[in-house]
């Protein structure tokens, strides 16, 4: 399994994930979003302290394109970093 | 190719150095009566597409049609085409116009909003159906709800993930089945059947006058389902559908799904469906469920990660209604 998500920063940044969920393929629906867990623990987080927020975003799984989209939001646990694209 | 996230292309009239009220510049597609927006200060020169139009038809003042007036294509201000109306004499109310504007046809809106999906089957069965549309987009939003809104006017079924982007809904039904689904496919089969998504009578509100906001035209329909469940009454709004045919046959095909009990079935299945696209049909079999036969995909979860996939269906059961128009009426 190789979760990954590519930001659009300059230059662009890649990185791995352990969890990904909300993706669905609803008919008519509305705003497709996911969410991506990343694989950082606090002290690798630096990065995300001032977030590329509106960035495009691409969430691959095993290499294979899931989302194409934006960088939407961030939520920052003592245990985790959750990062949304919506598309 | 844009993203669905983008925001639909539309200026307001705030894009000018002066203006009389800050208003989006109509997108019009097809036929449609549309506000125009005033762009010189002497009240005489108009704008009513944020484009090249074919034509304009006819103007109105306060809903009273002039004479003295012509129409050019040109670029305002900004340097953006634009299509002009010109007045003898300036107006005593709102200028409004019966506009042709972009291609009208299903499949030539969607490409002009969202490029790059092939939209050849529905481009063919929007001509075999003879549907045209004709309205326009008077509000910012995403491209999104702009793809919705447009296939709403079909109540047809869109999704990214779905073969061709758009089509009718429920699919034809001589349209092949993309899967099959028996009870050793499935686990954790939930079903669900609802009063409340029942309708046995549909007034349809279409051919809209967008410089009113308001319908020109409605229809009522009602199903035989009507003696078993009384009237149960819902509102469809069509509004860039024209013609009352048209409108006709849209409802029909939409009541016909929701007279009769719907069922929504959701299950989990193994990883060799994470291919099944939305808005198609696939074969259900068993015992284990309260139907068999064709159901469509209504939405689907990879479960990227968790090694399966969960898929929701839906279907009605019983006999097609019998979908009778009972009444029609025009806006005076």
């Amino acid at each position: 399994m190789s979760l990954t998500l590519t930001v659009a920063t300059d230059p662009p940044q890649r990185w791995t994930g352990t969890e990904l969920t909300g993706l669905h393929r609803p008919l008519n629906g509305e705003a497709a979003n996911l969410t991506v867990t990343l694989d950082l623990a606090l002290d690798q987080r630096g990065d995300w302290r001032d977030p590329p927020l509106g960035a495009a975003a691409t969430v691959a799984w095993d290499g294979v394109e899931v989302m194409a989209g934006v960088l939407t939001g961030v939520t920052w646990t003592a245990t985790t970093l959750t990062v949304r694209v919506e598309g | 190719m844009p993203r669905l996230i983008d925001p639909l292309l539309v200026r307001s009239t705030t894009v000018w150095p002066g203006y009389e009220a800050d208003a989006i510049i109509p997108r019009v597609y097809g036929r449609a009566r549309v506000p125009a927006r005033c762009y010189a200060e002497h009240g005489k020169t108009w704008v009513v597409a944020d484009h090249a139009v074919e034509g304009v038809d006819a103007v109105y003042d306060n809903d009273e049609p002039i004479a003295g007036w012509r129409h050019d294509n040109g670029a305002d201000s900004t340097g953006h085409a634009v299509a002009f109306v010109r007045l003898e004499k300036a107006p005593t109310g709102a200028i409004s116009a019966e506009v042709r504007g972009l291609p009208g046809d299903p499949a030539s809106i969607l490409t002009d909003l969202y490029p790059g999906p092939d939209l050849t089957d529905l481009r063919v069965w929007a001509a075999q159906e003879g549907l045209v549309l004709g309205g326009a987009f008077l509000q910012a939003q995403t491209l999104r709800a702009a793809l919705a809104f447009v296939v709403s006017q079909w109540a047809g079924g869109w999704s990214a993930g779905m073969p061709g982007l758009a089509g009718p809904f429920p699919p034809a039904a001589d349209a092949p089945s993309y899967a099959a689904s028996g009870p050793l496919d499935r686990g954790g089969l939930q079903t669900e059947c609802s009063l409340d998504a029942l309708v046995t009578r549909l007034v349809v509100r279409f051919d809209w006058n967008y410089a009113s906001d308001a319908a020109q035209q409605t229809l009522t329909l009602a199903a035989d389902s009507e003696c078993r469940w009384g009237v149960r009454e819902a509102t469809l709004d069509l509004p860039w559908i024209k013609e009352s045919r048209q409108a006709l046959a849209i409802a029909t095909r939409y009541l016909q799904w929701r007279a009769r009990p719907l069922w929504t079935l959701k299950w989990s299945a193994g990883v060799d469906y994470r291919d099944l696209p939305p808005g198609v049909w696939i074969d259900l079999t068993g015992t284990d469920t309260p139907m068999t036969g064709r159901v469509v995909v209504m939405d689907f979860d990879p479960g990227y990660g968790r090694g399966e996939v969960q898929i929701t269906a839906q279907a009605p059961v019983g006999l097609l209604p019998v979908v009778r128009l009972i009444q029609t009426a025009t806006k005076f």
